[in-house]
């Protein structure tokens, strides 16, 4: 019965879909029967499977360019207080960009090759790493510190070996969230750039074939799910002496 | 109850209001929904002279950014009736989605009312279509007319419309994607066109849309076919308005740059200069069929349907 | 000192974009000059035009983000404290994590039409999932000593959560709204621009259609001065909880140097 139980909320998902499919009558809303069919026909004759392979690979791609930029500066804000006061207003002021306004300058200058892709979905998803980051940095309780200090470690040390893995299960948390934004601003740029999951939806989407659009969609959720569990599974590994990973019972 | 139970009930019942259709309110004024561009001019025109308000039409236009949310709209209700590109309708019609023109829109042919071409850089090495094979095209939607043009146009060359790579560029950033070389080809509509040509870009098709015939309806004002049955009255009048905006249209020409400049963000400068579509109260069914059919063959609808089928029964629709 | 310099960065980045286009590095017809920008800003009629629809985003956004914020936080709490809610709805919500606004849009137009009520759910759509995630990670990363001396001093349940389990993941909590702010406005405007007739990202399809550059910048300068305010403010607020109630919010003191 446990086994069974994710499928619980996938099932009332599905009912409510249904609900409102019906509510809406319209076919601009298919059915779940209807998405699964088309669902079913995209992944075998293959279409679905490639666009989903490409999208992974941009995603990859920013998702790298990211964390290469995003850890190591929201550490460095964290932990010191003048790189914060220094960069803090120039981030807040560039964050809320929405990727929609970046793409065509980042078309121009780079055109449509894999730097469009690393260059905008790195840009989007190395926000919430490097809040985590400076969030986890901020939080660094302060003993941890003074100890390394007192017995010696010089600043390489404590960096590598104090400082990185106290910050691991926030920076883990900041993955978590950076991950299903760079997978959507990578199918945004490539609704513009042409290729990939985003041009399959667009393209669907363009020319009403609305229930393979809505399949696409589905596909890409699960793609998401594919990577989150993944990311979940690397986490347990390598995080299993974090509080949130304890066997024992940690709920009240 | 434990108190995670409590917040797990207050979540649905919140998600459950979320998905509450809109009630309706009663009376209300006809939405029209438009993209504020030279090709909804007959809406400019319409409203301006009062042809809406002397048929005893209250109306309230609403300005739209693309076509597809345009349509969506219409399809949800929102609006009652769009304009749209006679392409994206014959995909609606054919996937299942009931839209039917309540009155003909934008003509195009390729003497003065030519507002869209296929241009290049004006250093390009391509010469003719065939050189697109392999190249990227950028067109403002994927699977529109434009699209469909380019496809056609390839295909009459003998290559394989599958080897051009087509890109969705907005059309304000199409000029910039082309002379930075992010794309090869592109196809520009008014008034991007014109300007783009002043500044050193090239034809390399002047008239792509004379694929389709000498002279193509590009697009109409269309309704959803429940609507335009419940409210015969409505569109008939709706019809008789638009039918003397293009009566009106054709007779004052010269007033047009001034209409255009007060209805969209066009400076007056740039309106007196760019081409115009022409406009009619007949539609050319035959014409439409053949595109119809044109469409079916490329591949872009499953099958071929009567032209008839995309016309308000309710309405007159005289031979141009 | 330093937050002076930190404040004047982005107007440094700016002097550099001028620079740039007046050397004729950058192609002014396409990504105009600053001064250009600050010119448009500067006539009467832009600048009331762009305060105008920066309000409007601004009310869509602060919709979005308190819907969205107090989503997530429902969801994550309770997915946090019950394993079997946890374990029933996690694939679901990871599936629906990924999806992109533009396919929310559709959808929202159906049930809520073209309005702000429309702009409003998209964006507290997107914002959900990162104060989801680390409210979640945050309660279960409770230390679990905290949970044992709770539960052999006796606390009932619903105590134990008020009195532990909320305060503990209150930092993490405030790091997931920080992340859902920049989301909300970034999402806001994206269906501005799809499915509005105002507000900054319509203002900024409109002016580049109408082949008025400069506007169409000045908007999008705009949109980081919508995000810029709603930053300030947050961070404002979190400076008040964290002097008020030194820790509450995770941030350690140091040597008596305040951070």
């Amino acid at each position: 019965m446990t086994r069974l139980r994710p499928l619980i909320g996938l099932l009332a998902a599905a009912l409510l879909w249904e609900a409102a499919s019906r509510a809406a009558g319209t076919r601009a809303m298919p059915t779940p029967g209807e998405i699964a069919s088309a669902f079913v026909d995209l992944v075998l004759n293959g279409t679905l499977l490639r666009a989903l392979g490409l999208t992974l690979g941009h995603t990859t791609l920013g998702l790298g360019a990211a964390i290469s930029l995003g850890v190591p500066l929201g550490l460095w804000m964290g932990c010191s207080r003048t790189a914060r006061a220094l960069l803090t207003p120039t981030m807040e002021l560039v964050r809320p960009l929405p990727p929609p306004a970046l793409i065509p300058p980042a078309m121009l200058l780079l055109g449509f090759g894999p730097a469009m892709y690393v260059t905008v979905v790195g840009f989007a998803a190395c926000f919430p790493l490097l809040l985590a980051a400076m969030d986890a940095g901020r939080a660094m309780p302060a003993p941890l510190l003074d100890t390394a200090r007192s017995l010696g470690a010089g600043r390489l040390r404590i960096a590598t070996r104090v400082i990185a893995p106290a910050c691991l299960p926030g920076l883990a948390t900041g993955l978590r969230t950076a991950l299903p934004v760079a997978l959507i601003v990578a199918v945004l740029t490539e609704m513009v750039g042409g290729d990939g999951a985003g041009r399959l939806i667009l393209r669907l989407q363009r020319t009403w074939r609305i229930p393979e659009m809505y399949a696409c969609v589905i596909g890409l959720g699960l793609a998401g799910w594919a990577l989150a569990a993944g990311l979940s599974f690397l986490e347990r590994r390598i995080l299993f002496w974090a509080p949130a990973y304890q066997r024992l019972p940690p709920q009240p | 109850m434990s108190l995670p139970h409590r917040v797990l009930s207050l979540l649905f019942v919140f998600l459950s209001l979320c998905c509450l259709p809109v009630a309706a309110w009663g009376a209300q004024p006809l939405r029209i929904g438009y993209i504020p561009i030279a090709d909804c001019l007959q809406l400019y025109v319409a409203v301006e002279q009062g042809f809406f308000a002397a048929e005893g039409l209250n109306v309230e236009t609403r300005p739209m950014q693309g076509g597809p949310i345009l349509s969506l709209a219409v399809e949800a209700g929102e609006l009652n009736i769009g304009w749209s590109n006679v392409i994206s309708l014959f995909q609606a019609q054919t996937q299942g989605f009931s839209f039917v023109l309540l009155a003909p829109g934008a003509l195009e042919d390729d003497g003065p009312h030519l507002t869209h071409s296929l241009l290049v850089r004006g250093d390009s090495p391509l010469q003719t279509v065939g050189d697109l094979a392999g190249r990227t095209v950028a067109v403002n939607a994927l699977g529109n007319v434009n699209d469909l043009a380019v496809s056609v146009l390839v295909e009459a060359t003998g290559k394989d419309p599958q080897a051009v790579r087509m890109v969705e560029i907005p059309l304000p950033d199409m000029e910039a994607a082309l002379t930075s070389g992010a794309v090869d080809a592109a196809l520009m509509a008014e008034p991007f066109l014109s300007s783009s040509l002043a500044r050193g870009t090239r034809l390399l098709v002047a008239a792509p849309h004379a694929v389709f015939g000498r002279e193509f309806m590009i697009a109409g004002w269309f309704a959803k076919a429940d609507w335009a049955a419940a409210n015969p009255g409505c569109a008939a009048a709706f019809r008789r308005a638009v039918d003397k905006a293009s009566a009106y249209i054709t007779a004052h020409p010269t007033e047009m740059p001034g209409v255009l400049a007060r209805n969209t963000k066009l400076a007056p400068n740039t309106a007196a200069t760019i081409a115009l579509p022409a406009f009619s109260s007949g539609l050319d069914q035959a014409a439409m069929q053949r595109v119809i059919d044109m469409t079916a063959v490329n591949g872009s609808i499953p099958a071929a349907f009567p032209a008839r089928n995309l016309l308000a029964p309710g309405l007159d629709w005289p031979q141009r | 000192m330093i937050a002076q310099v930190g404040r004047l960065f982005p107007l440094g980045l700016l002097l550099v974009w001028e620079s740039l286009c007046r050397l004729g590095v950058i192609d002014a017809r396409f990504v105009p000059a600053p001064s250009a920008i600050l010119a448009c800003l500067v006539t009467p009629g832009s600048a009331g035009d762009l305060l105008d629809q920066m309000g409007h985003t601004l009310l869509r956004t602060l919709g979005g983000f308190v819907l969205g914020g107090a989503a997530g936080l429902g969801l994550g709490l309770t997915c946090g404290v019950c394993r079997r809610f946890d374990k029933a709805l996690l694939p679901l919500l990871e599936i629906l994590r990924p999806i992109p606004s533009v396919a929310i849009i559709p959808v929202a137009i159906l049930f809520l039409g073209l309005g702000n009520g429309m702009n409003v759910a998209v964006a507290a759509f997107a914002c959900a999932w990162p104060v989801f995630v680390a409210v979640r990670d945050a309660v279960r990363a409770v230390d679990p000593l905290l949970c044992d001396t709770a539960r052999i001093c006796g606390l009932t349940q619903g105590r134990a959560f008020r009195l532990v389990v909320l305060p503990a993941s209150l930092p993490g909590a405030v790091t997931g709204l920080h992340t859902a702010l920049g989301i909300a406005v970034a999402v806001a405007i994206s269906s501005e621009m799809v499915a509005s007739s105002d507000g900054l990202g319509h203002l900024a399809i409109t002016a580049s259609f109408s082949h008025r550059e400069p506007l169409a910048w000045a908007a999008v300068l705009a949109m980081g001065l919508a995000g810029g305010i709603c930053s300030l403010v947050f961070s404002f607020l979190r400076r008040l909880v964290e002097r008020s109630r030194p820790g509450l919010l995770g941030v350690q003191y140091r040597k008596g140097k305040r951070p």
